[in-house]
């Protein structure tokens, strides 16, 4: 391995030394409170800047591995680190560079939020902040790994920090349940999918790459009864970290009970990594010839249009919002779901990399660019809405939907705002989640239309899932615009949020508008981070 | 030796005895009502799956088990519900609600696992298949962790350190007034 390499992985490296340097802060600061370094540079500033410094390399990094593609100079060979045998263990193609900059902004944030829900005087506020950071790199390291190996500790590593800040909150016992309840599914989903690896690692001959896993796992092996095995105990552990129904039973209590900034972490950086992984996963391995042919695609498809609809149905009858957001961002996983198989339904050959399965694809073909719009588009709209959540809910003190009550007149930009992100998780024009939503059932539709009816009736199904969400979604502005049911009091006092608040809100709300308007260069650099390129 | 018609290994007898005594002792661990008899016979269970290893003729593997799980681990537990006095005082009801559909489930499980086991075509690797090499697998390991597995390696440091940090502020008491 060239050290050049690592340049790939610079963001990941300079978040952990970050978080660390983050770390060490809080030690020193701690020992003369509001004084000295914790007045001029305390964790909750340090870090934000850190991050958005590593946020910007991020970016650049995906920036220039695109118009390096652009330029047609780009191998897989080129993105590999820590080549073992000619099989890299992370593979930063643009897709990842991409998901790893969305962990990152995601985690940027979840930071803002989180100065604005636990104040200046938390307690633990390094060790909080620096966690945080440690998720993050956990992240974005996840959306590169293609090694058995990475994937677990990166799962892992994401979990555990997850684990630790969602039982934050120490004094209120709702936390304390939500950090067990995800600890305990946490830890029997990853035993299980330790367990399909090892038996994965067992029939292939003693492979952890996933394209050296590709090349052993076809034909009769990845029909028997041992492959099919393993494939499902993989897709428990990676279905547990995108919530998908049947793993899903942590989420709504864990939801609930964490510190809100955290839900906000669980519900996008957490997902964008799981995504990564498991498109990765079924594209190159749980792929061997025809997806019509195996079985887990079809329990897949299945479970796709399960989790849509229990996300929705169940969102229907929530009175607190952050239990709604929570159900609901289950259902916003099965729509993700559906450019996924998409992906996978897509290869007609067995392939043994990434970027192989890439190149076999239709280069037109929306549903990849599909789930990397729709993904960016829910860390607009989704922390957006957090983003309220947090201000509301502590100048409010409730989280119930009936406090919103009359929200408009006394914080119009606040409540629009909400409205503005509601009405993008819906899917309805002119917003980003009406953009994320087109290419994603467009292409499931297209690639239908050609050889796989079975995604057009999912499409079909993921449109009449938006339109029952629609109607919670938009009961809640109804609930701020007109007031609840005849009881609706405005609250006395007028709610703000602090400045750095609204300017956050600000800026996603704009992004959240403006991304329609850029919808062909965004849907341009989108296809050709996933097609263009790696050769 | 042959016992009934079957010849029968040393190596088998050991096998069974092992194996035996791992099955048995995972079971009291779910069985037994005292927390700290069920700790203790985590450390026997965890102790046989060391030789286990040894069997399989992995030396190190074994070392680490007895060293990382028996020693460190169960001694952290046991130390944990020593200090922890109130876990001790009640009597830990194990929460089985329905023990034979818990069994039945677990049955149904380890069948359809046996089975996939016993079905599947296990490809031999080379190394697997080599000739043994007692004595060399310890510089093995570490070549291996520190030139091609350096990334998981080096990531599980900072995993362990993050980790480490979080146990502290789950664990530590926070004095009244300051949250």
């Amino acid at each position: 391995m060239q050290i050049g390499n690592l340049i790939f992985i610079l963001p990941a490296l300079c978040m952990s030394v970050a978080a660390i340097i983050v770390l060490l802060l809080g030690v020193v600061a701690s020992k003369r409170p509001h004084k000295g370094l914790d007045y001029f540079f305390p964790a909750q500033y340090a870090a934000p800047v850190f991050t958005a410094i590593v946020t910007g390399i991020a970016g650049w990094l995906a920036w220039t591995e695109l118009a390096a593609i652009k330029a047609g100079a780009f191998t897989e060979q080129a993105v590999g680190l820590f080549v073992v045998n000619g099989h890299a263990q992370l593979t930063v193609d643009p897709f990842a560079a991409i998901l790893s900059f969305i962990a990152f902004a995601g985690t940027l944030v979840v930071m803002f939020l989180s100065q604005d829900h636990f104040g200046e005087d938390m307690l633990h506020k390094a060790e909080y902040y620096s966690l945080l950071m440690f998720a993050s790199v956990a992240a974005s390291l996840a959306a590169a790994a293609s090694d058995l190996i990475a994937i677990y500790l990166c799962i892992e590593f994401l979990s555990l920090t997850s684990y630790i800040l969602a039982a934050f909150s120490k004094t209120d016992r709702r936390s304390a349940e939500a950090g067990l309840k995800y600890f305990l599914y946490g830890a029997a989903c990853s035993a299980v999918m330790l367990y399909g690896m090892s038996i994965l690692f067992g029939i292939t001959g003693g492979n952890t790459a996933l394209s050296a896993i590709a090349i052993g796992f076809k034909g009769e092996l990845a029909n028997s009864a041992a492959g099919w095995v393993a494939i499902m105990f993989v897709l428990v552990g990676l279905g547990f970290k995108l919530a998908l129904v049947p793993f899903h039973f942590w989420a709504p209590d864990t939801y609930e009970g964490a510190p809100t900034p955290v839900t906000a972490f669980l519900s996008v950086v957490s997902k964008a990594a799981g995504l990564a992984v498991i498109v990765r996963f079924l594209t190159v391995v749980a792929n061997p010839a025809s997806p019509a042919s195996s079985m887990w695609y079809w329990m897949l498809i299945v479970l796709t249009a399960v989790t849509m609809f229990y996300g929705n149905m169940v969102a229907i009858w929530q009175t607190n919002i952050k239990r709604m957001l929570a159900y609901s961002s289950i259902a916003q996983v099965g729509y993700l779901m559906i450019g996924v198989l998409t992906a996978m339904s897509s290869q007609v050959v067995p392939v043994d990399s990434f970027s192989a399965a890439l190149r076999n694809n239709n280069k037109g073909a929306w549903d990849l660019p599909g789930v990397l719009i729709y993904m960016f588009a829910y860390l607009l709209m989704n922390l957006g809405a957090f983003a309220v959540v947090v201000v509301v809910g502590k100048r409010l003190k409730s989280e119930a939907i009936d406090s919103y009550s009359g929200l408009m007149k006394c914080a119009p930009f606040l409540a629009s705002a909400l409205a503005v992100f509601l009405i993008s998780l819906a899917g309805i024009p002119p917003t980003a989640g009406f953009l994320g939503k087109l290419f994603i059932f467009g292409g499931a539709i297209m690639t239908g239309m050609d050889r796989h009816p079975e995604l057009i009736v999912l499409a079909a199904l993921g449109i009449i899932n938006s339109v029952i969400s629609a109607y919670y979604y938009l009961n809640v502005v109804r609930v701020m615009y007109f007031g609840f049911s005849g009881e609706g009091e405005a609250p006395a006092e007028p709610v703000r949020g602090t400045f750095a608040m609204n300017t956050v809100i600000a800026v996603m709300l704009f992004l959240t508008l403006a991304m329609i308007i850029f919808a062909r260069p965004v849907s341009d650099m989108a296809s050709s981070a996933v097609y263009s390129g790696l050769k | 030796m042959q016992i009934l018609g079957f010849y029968i290994t040393g190596y088998q007898v050991a096998f069974v005895i092992l194996a035996g005594i791992t099955l048995a002792s995972a079971a009291m661990v779910v069985l037994l009502p005292n927390i700290l008899r069920a700790a203790m016979f985590l450390g026997l269970s965890l102790f046989c799956t060391a030789g286990l290893y040894a069997l399989m003729n992995a030396p190190f593997m074994a070392a680490v088990q007895v060293m990382i799980y028996v020693g460190a681990i169960t001694t952290m537990i046991i130390l944990a519900i020593f200090l922890s006095n109130r876990v001790m005082r009640i009597g830990f009801a194990q929460a089985i609600y329905n023990p034979l559909l818990a069994a039945g489930a677990a049955g149904l499980m380890f069948l359809f696992l046996f089975l996939t086991v016993v079905n599947s075509v296990w490809v031999k690797s080379a190394v697997a298949a080599g000739p043994a090499r007692v004595g060399q697998d310890v510089p093995a390991v570490a070549q291996a962790l520190l030139q091609p597995y350096v990334f998981p390696f080096e990531l599980a440091s900072v995993i362990l350190l993050a980790v480490l940090v979080g146990a502290v502020v789950i664990a530590k008491e926070d004095v009244d007034g300051d949250s």
